[in-house]
């Protein structure tokens, strides 16, 4: 199963969980598991954040799809100058 | 793992050279158009009226008298403008509310900052303009400012935004306030991380508000046409962001507007946004004529988005061996009247160059009566680095120990994992530690009053979004079409991608920034991702435009298409001969016909299908981080103050430098930046809130006697994700010049100002009181 590794800012909406090991291999599944499991992690909770999937950042991550061993990170989204 | 990464080029031919820049030629006769080049047949000249109170509810305003001025042809407001609601800004980078964009076009209800746009008036020339906007009648009811972010996050501060309720916060606060962001990102145990320190230094740094300081002022030509399109001509880093951001402040649809980028006399990320754009539109729109607005360079300094001041609280902790056990930092950061600072990546990037199990970083932004902030270079990083890398020298300092050894002990590599959560792939941090180390700058004797700092930085860099086209003429020239606005070089990256796909000389491609009808979408330029992302776009449609010429000659020749190679510039045949004989010319003459060239397939194109002609598109998710590695010697005059760069170095990790001279000179814009806002750049505020150096007279950046030569080393460590091991090169060279600068004078004067600027006046006070 994948895992999936929460901040500290996101932890609060996980009860404090850090980590999570989930049964999704697409995105759109991992949004509605976590949305199950936590239901403060609603869609535009995790909308505002890029997913990195083993170390690659994805902005927009709608067709994302990930193995049974990935790591998977939600990290905020960084402008450039 | 889920990464399917094809091994990384290494051999190159064009890529890594230095050709003539193609842009070059225009631009030193004066040839090349800016935005306020372009003048059309009718054309107006818009004039903004800005506020001049730093706080003030917007009662009327009457364009009567404006209006009875003969030659004066249109006026707006934010009447004009629908109301931006909760509307967040589709397709941006990071999450933008439109009600904290639009009132920067024009203030609704209330201004928020001195100089802040609430009305405008087109008039046939820019005199009449300006003579109709002292016109304009604007009530305001005045409303106390504050300009402190201090005194903002006071209880009894005047509050800018009533809904405004800090983000960030368990619970949530019931009451609004200036404070709008405050969030903690931690690992590990950091008291215990502190406990078993032998050495903890704590410090606080304050970086001042400063400009991107762009040559550029701002400038808009808009039309209109009987279809009523509007088509903007525009100094921007971003024709396509100009496009949708135009579209949502306006309510212009975003089919009906058509972008052009002028040539960019500078943008380091202040023109990532949009100002006189929307202003123009909707002017030309109104009066049926082409409207031009241009910025004074006052209105740049005074409405355009200056760059967040940040005060910085650190605290690290060291064993006497140099191993780093803990890392806080505390950062206060500067939004001007919007919510827009880079809070969160100089939060979570304070402390990435370095492996330290137990860490916490806090990041508050505060609102004050200022202009909105917007981006520069490696945004919100600059300010927080600088704390850390002041810092890290002095723990070198009080262990006794080499500040590049302490560095290279605790430098992150490949599989460590900062802050943020993402592990590092391969990275380049301790080679240019190394690097900087071997420099012979570093090793150069000190005279009296002389010091050296060192400082290291990271840079996360961006993907994002790209197309590009290329089509081919019938001579087999190359014409490469791509959507960012070159602001650093990268036509000359665009040119030298293709023409190492394709094997043929530079020379004969010829790339092009086109508008927004004409190639498919890219994002603006900025967070270093034009080369990488653009650039991979190119990459990918010259590799399917050497598919089609393979083809194309595989059907000439009546040979299977897995038979024909392309090599050099030409699709040869693997059938009756050796490739090594073809390219050599000794192939035997039955075989010699089964060569094409570049130029003979295209003229053959008609026959053979049609014009050759490729379009790639792609979201690039391959963009990888960046180190940089700064050496500065300074000196100071005890009498005086006054500082002398004596010499710098910077050692930058490039992934692959495409046209190394580019890189160098990212490299030493970003180091003269730095030493500029290390030294002098600062805004200066008087008590009614209105900027009182809005001019280069007083706001002192560095000119080349200010400066020597600054030194450059490019490091190549690829990046493993993409085809050609490039990495982002613009921005992470302006993270480590002010720490680098500040230890320099700071052991030069023999005094530790934590202050920035360190202008003459400030270090003459702690020289005085040491």
């Amino acid at each position: 199963m994948a895992k999936v590794i929460f901040s500290s800012q996101l932890q609060r909406y996980t009860d404090g969980v850090r980590e999570l090991e989930v049964a999704a291999s697409k995105y759109q599944d991992l949004v509605a598991e976590l949305s199950q499991r936590f239901p403060a992690m609603t869609t535009a909770v995790i909308d505002k954040y890029a997913i990195a999937i083993d170390g690659v950042i994805n902005q927009m991550p709608l067709l994302a799809r990930f193995d049974h061993d990935s790591e998977l990170v939600f990290i905020a989204r960084i402008a450039g100058g | 793992m889920n990464q399917q990464v094809k091994p990384v080029k290494t051999d190159f031919k064009y890529v890594g050279t230095r050709p003539i820049r193609p842009d070059g030629p225009d631009k030193v006769t004066g040839r090349a158009k800016y935005g306020a080049d372009l003048n059309l047949p009718g054309m107006l000249f818009g004039h903004i009226v800005r506020s001049p109170h730093a706080h003030a509810r917007i009662k009327s305003i009457d364009f009567t008298e404006a209006l009875k001025l003969p030659g004066v042809l249109a006026t707006m407001c934010a009447d004009d403008l629908p109301d931006p609601g909760d509307r967040i800004l589709p397709g941006a980078e990071i999450e933008m509310k439109l009600k904290d964009i639009s009132p920067i076009i024009m203030a609704r209800d209330k201004v928020l900052f001195h100089a802040q746009a609430v009305a405008a008036v087109a008039a046939t020339s820019a005199s009449l303009a300006a003579e109709a906007a002292k016109l304009v009648r604007v009530e305001y009811e005045v409303l106390p400012h504050v300009l402190d972010v201090h005194a903002a996050m006071r209880d009894d501060a005047p509050l800018l935004h009533n809904d405004m309720f800090t983000q960030g916060m368990n619970p949530p606060p019931t009451t609004p306030s200036n404070l709008s962001v405050d969030f903690t990102m931690d690992m590990g145990d950091l008291a215990a991380g502190f406990a078993e320190a032998d050495v903890v230094v704590e410090r606080t740094y304050r970086v001042p508000m400063c400009h991107q300081g762009y040559i550029e002022p701002h400038a808009a030509v808009a039309r209109t046409d009987g279809n009523g399109r509007v088509e903007i001509w525009c100094c921007t880093q971003g024709h396509f962001m100009v496009r949708s951001m135009t579209a949502e402040i306006t309510g212009i649809e975003l089919g009906k507007i058509k972008v052009i980028a002028s040539e960019i006399g500078g943008g380091f990320g202040g023109k990532t946004t949009v100002y006189g754009e929307p202003v123009a539109a909707v002017l030309a729109l109104k009066s049926g004529r082409p409207v031009k607005i241009v910025m004074s360079r006052e209105e740049v300094f005074r409405a355009t988005g200056p760059v967040s001041s940040a005060e910085t609280r650190v605290r690290i902790g060291a064993k006497n061996d140099g191993t780093i056990t803990a890392i806080e930092t505390d950062i206060l950061m500067e939004s001007g009247a919007y919510s827009s600072s880079p809070i969160m990546p100089s939060t979570m990037f304070a402390a990435a160059c370095y492996r330290c199990a137990n860490m916490r970083s806090r990041g508050r932004e505060v609102l004050t009566n200022k202009a909105k902030v917007w981006a520069y270079r490696a945004p919100g990083a600059p300010q927080s680095i600088m704390a850390v890398e002041c810092a890290i020298n002095e723990v070198a300092e009080r262990l006794g120990m080499d500040p590049i050894d302490l560095r290279l002990k605790n430098a992150v590599e490949e599989g460590d994992v900062p802050l943020f959560g993402l592990p590092f792939l391969a990275i380049g941090l301790k080679k240019a530690l190394q690097e900087a180390k071997n420099h012979p700058h570093y090793r150069a004797p000190l005279q009296a009053n002389q010091g050296r700092g060192v400082a290291a930085a990271f840079w996360i860099n961006a993907g994002m979004q790209s197309s590009a086209t290329i089509n081919v003429a019938a001579d087999g020239s190359l014409h490469v079409l791509t959507g960012n606005p070159d602001i650093g070089g990268s036509r000359a990256s665009m040119a030298l991608l293709a023409a190492e796909v394709l094997g043929i000389p530079v020379e004969t491609v010829h790339p092009s920034v086109v508008d927004t009808d004409s190639v498919g979408y890219c994002d603006t330029t900025g967070g270093s991702r034009t080369t990488l992302a653009t650039g991979g776009a190119v990459i990918q449609a010259a590799e399917m435009l050497v598919a089609e010429l393979c083809k194309r000659a595989a059907a000439i020749w009546n040979v299977n298409f897995d038979d024909v190679e392309w090599s050099d510039g030409k699709a040869i045949a693997r059938i009756g001969a050796d490739l090594e004989n073809l390219m050599e010319g000794t192939a035997a003459a039955a075989s010699a016909p089964k060569v094409l060239t570049l130029a003979e397939l295209a003229a053959m194109a008609g026959a053979t299908g049609g014009p050759l002609c490729a379009v790639a598109t792609l979201h690039a998710h391959n963009a990888q981080p960046a180190f940089a590695v700064n050496i500065c010697d300074a000196a100071v005059d005890r009498e005086t103050g006054k500082v002398d760069i004596l010499r710098y170095t910077c050692i930058q990790d490039a992934g692959k430098a495409v046209h190394p001279a580019y890189v160098e000179g990212q490299m030493q814009g970003g180091a003269v930046q730095g030493i500029g806002w290390a030294l002098n750049e600062e805004y200066i505020y008087n008590e009614k809130g209105e900027l009182d150096n809005a001019g280069f007279l007083d706001y002192r950046i560095p000119v080349a006697s200010d400066l020597p030569m600054i030194d450059t080393v490019i490091v190549e460590v690829p990046n493993p994700l993409h085809p050609f091991g490039i990495r982002g090169v613009g921005e992470v060279p302006i993270c480590p010049p002010m720490p680098a600068v500040v230890t320099a004078v700071n052991q030069a004067a023999g005094v530790r100002v934590c202050d920035l600027p360190l202008t003459p006046p400030k270090l003459l006070a702690a020289i005085d009181a040491a």
